[in-house]
């Protein structure tokens, strides 16, 4: 069970806030979940139905079953009771109708004992098992007492004792068979039949019942008759016309209209029954019943006829076992399809539950566990943990899609952090270089400022210097020098190109003209000193331009050579101005190059200015050069103390430009004749 | 950096269509120019009408020029103005290559 982490980093967000965890896995599983419980309650709903329409059908089948064992039970009844009554009636029985009552004795016990047999089975089926057996035993019963009495009078021979005991037992059996009727009614009601056809077979068994017993009355009161015309006799043969009427009553209960769309076996038993009654029963009866009342000889003896009314009434009883056979046989069906219907819903609801089980696994397999191992692999892959494996993609789904595309997002991940290592690694040393460089260069910027003269006075003259380098070091450089002979020399370089090369240029270039300057031979031209440093400079180097002079502290007379560098300015206290020189060629361009000495007289209070195009080419925002400004600037600043100046120069150009920055580096040095009472 | 080049019988005219030849372009400048030479173009006039400024790297590179035709062939700059033609005063450039106030003139001078 590793699904933990998953679900636990769902349930939080980044922020830390809770929010609805219904995750895949639960909503998949929910939603199987809830389908298999709708299969279960519909399949298993139909299954209680079933399992109710089964117990129905088993319950008709019980009822109806016993109704069938009692409806016999009365037939058999009936026998007994026309045989005991013929017996007790007449003195002389033969051999063979006693044999036969006997038989007919038996079998109504064993009627009974099916009977009572069947009811002790269906007990749990019934719906008052116990007022049927009370019922049973109430006639077996009274039955037992009456047939004592029977055989005591037999026994006794006593012919008048008998006789009025035969009419109590016909009477009292007929209330048995009544009562075994009523039982055989309220099972019906308990058990009513829905089914038509069903239904109808039950009319006809009830009818043919009734004609039975009827037929049974008349058997019985026609053979006991003796045709003596008394009024006991009489009265007898009026039950039997009323009987007659009973029996063809119920006749017309069977015919044509009710047994239509029954059984052919069914409907030949009733056609069978009718035929019997109306062509053999009914004319037989009638003719006997006529002879007796015209106190006729009588055409039959009784015992013949009632073995003939017997005859006659199996008929009945034939058709009776048909129609219970039919009957029984559709109660049967009922069942088996009840049974087959339960049978298969319940079938149904174990290959839903089967499948229900079957999704789930498959959801779970296939959908939930792959998602979640992808999902928790996303999420620690989002981490950059980086140590997360997923297995090797199989499937051709979008899972699979997916695993390929997790196992591409990681090769990527590894791959960037690789490259980000190494790109850290990379910065690092370069970081390093650049501080190494950074620091030498401003150890060297610092060598090169240490070069630059300090603010000072040589006697009278006054030297002043900005020096503002475009990057840490510069190509621009000046010095100051008091020669030997008293004489000032002063230089500005400039350096083809900034930077590195020209700051290491510059250094060699102020070295090679300060020695020139302090080893030149008194009043030598300064032009052939140019020629000669222009001639050695070696041609790998980028060439400088230059003003390079000396002045006379004392008479301010002073000569320049100006190779390629901007003339030089001679500023008045009164604002005037003037330049000095004619140009020249830049130093180290032209081996061969020749070049001229100027000359220029500083009167006291007059400045000389030396500046790099550094100071005339720095631009504004527009591209305009500062050249320019420049007059205006040095006009304003006629009167001010040479370093008020410099501070001007630097500000403006600052504004100018309108940042810190220059393209270019940036100096100007001014040196100042001051008068006698200024050098006080 | 654009060049363009007309050719005027065996001298060509190397029109500079950029504003500037300053230490950004110089390289190129140089580059491209030394590949004309190094093709036998060694009479050559540079049209400088269209560039306002040129600082110490762009002047050393055009000297470079000359110092590459060497005694092959000459040099000639034309239209030179403003800035540029002041910088050329300042280092006396009209020693070093015959300046001309038009490509014409620089013809007539280079093919003379």
């Amino acid at each position: 069970m590793w699904k933990a982490p998953a679900e636990v980093a769902f349930a939080v967000d980044r922020n830390g806030r809770g929010y609805q965890s219904m995750t895949i896995r639960t909503t998949l599983l929910l939603l199987t979940g809830v389908l298999a419980l709708a299969l279960i309650v519909a399949v298993g709903g139909q299954l209680v139905a079933q399992a109710d329409a089964r117990f129905e059908a088993q319950r008709l089948h019980a009822h109806d079953s016993l109704r069938g064992k009692l409806t016999l039970l009365a037939s058999r009844l009936g026998e007994e009771r026309g045989r005991a009554f013929v017996m007790l009636r007449s003195a002389s029985a033969s051999e063979g109708f006693v044999g036969r009552w006997r038989a007919a004795r038996t079998e109504v016990d064993r009627a009974f004992e099916a009977a009572l047999a069947e009811a002790g089975q269906r007990q749990g089926l019934l719906s008052r098992p116990e007022a049927i057996r009370a019922t049973l035993a109430a006639a077996t019963d009274v039955l037992h007492a009456l047939r004592e009495d029977v055989d005591e009078a037999r026994g006794a021979r006593d012919a008048p004792r008998a006789r009025r005991l035969a009419s109590r037992w016909f009477d009292t059996v007929t209330d048995v068979i009544a009562s075994i009727g009523s039982l055989r009614l309220s099972l019906l009601q308990d058990a009513p039949l829905q089914d038509t056809a069903l239904a109808t077979e039950s009319r006809l068994r009830r009818a043919l019942g009734l004609m039975g017993e009827h037929m049974g009355r008349i058997r019985a009161r026609l053979a006991a008759a003796d045709g003596t015309g008394s009024a006991a006799e009489s009265r007898a043969l009026d039950e039997v016309v009323r009987d007659l009427g009973a029996a063809t009553l119920a006749l017309d209960l069977t015919d044509e209209r009710q047994i239509s769309g029954l059984r052919p076996g069914v409907a030949d038993a009733t056609i069978a029954v009718r035929k019997e009654f109306d062509g053999v029963f009914k004319p037989a009866a009638l003719a006997l019943l006529n002879a007796l009342r015209a106190r006729d000889r009588r055409p039959v003896t009784g015992e013949s006829w009632f073995e003939a009314a017997t005859r006659s009434i199996a008929v009945v009883d034939d058709a009776q076992r048909t129609l219970l056979r039919s009957s029984e046989g559709r109660l049967r069906d009922l069942e088996a399809a009840g049974q087959r219907l339960m049978t298969m819903w319940a079938g149904l609801l174990i290959a839903g539950l089967l499948a229900s089980a079957g999704v789930m696994l498959i959801v779970r397999r296939r959908v939930i566990e792959p998602i979640e191992e992808l999902s928790a692999a996303m999420l620690r892959l989002a981490e950059n943990d980086l140590d997360v494996k997923l297995p090797r993609p199989k499937r051709r789904d979008e899972i699979g899609a997916m695993q390929t595309a997790f196992r591409t997002f990681k090769a990527n991940a590894m791959q960037r952090q690789r490259l980000q290592r190494e790109r850290d690694a990379l910065n690092e040393s370069l970081a390093r270089a650049y501080a190494q460089l950074r620091r030498d260069l401003e150890a060297a910027a610092a060598i090169q400022e240490a070069l630059l003269p300090p603010n000072g006075r040589l006697g009278p003259l006054r030297h002043v210097g900005l020096f503002r380098p475009s990057s840490v070091v510069a190509g621009d450089s000046y010095n100051v020098i008091r020669r030997p002979n008293g004489a000032v020399a002063f230089f500005q370089i400039d350096v083809a190109g900034h930077g590195a090369p020209a700051a290491l240029v510059s250094v060699a270039s102020q070295n090679a003209l300060a020695q020139a300057a302090l080893g030149r031979h008194g009043d030598a031209s300064l032009a052939v000193l140019a020629k000669g440093i222009n001639s050695d400079w070696p041609d790998e180097l980028p060439y400088f331009t230059m003003v390079f002079g000396e002045v006379d502290p004392v008479n301010g007379e002073g000569r320049l050579v100006q190779a390629g560098h901007p003339a030089p300015l001679i500023v008045s206290r009164d604002g005037s101005r003037r330049t000095v020189g004619e140009g020249g060629l830049p130093v180290g361009m032209i081996s061969e190059a020749d070049y001229d000495e100027a000359t220029f007289r500083l009167e006291e209070g007059e400045r000389l200015i030396l500046y790099s195009d550094g100071l005339t080419e720095a631009e504004d925002a527009q591209g305009r050069p500062f050249d320019e400004q420049l007059p205006a600037l040095i006009r304003r600043h006629a009167n001010a103390d040479a370093e008020q100046l410099l501070e001007a120069i630097d500000e403006e150009v600052r504004r100018w430009r309108g940042s810190d920055d220059l393209d270019d580096d940036l100096t100007v040095l001014v040196i100042e004749r001051t008068t006698d009472r200024e050098v006080a | 950096m654009t060049l363009n080049d007309t050719a005027h019988g065996d001298v060509l005219v190397v029109h500079v269509e950029d504003s500037r030849i300053d230490a950004a372009r110089a390289p190129e400048f140089k580059t491209a120019m030394t590949e004309r030479i190094d093709q036998g173009h060694v009479r050559l006039v540079l049209d400088l009408s269209k560039v306002d400024f040129v600082d110490s790297s762009g002047l050393g590179a055009i000297v470079s020029c000359l110092k590459r035709i060497g005694p092959r062939g000459n040099l000639a700059v034309a239209g030179a103005k403003g800035a540029v033609a002041k910088l050329f005063a300042l280092t006396r450039m009209d020693r070093v290559f015959p300046l001309h106030a038009s490509v014409d003139d620089a013809l007539k001078s280079v093919a003379g």
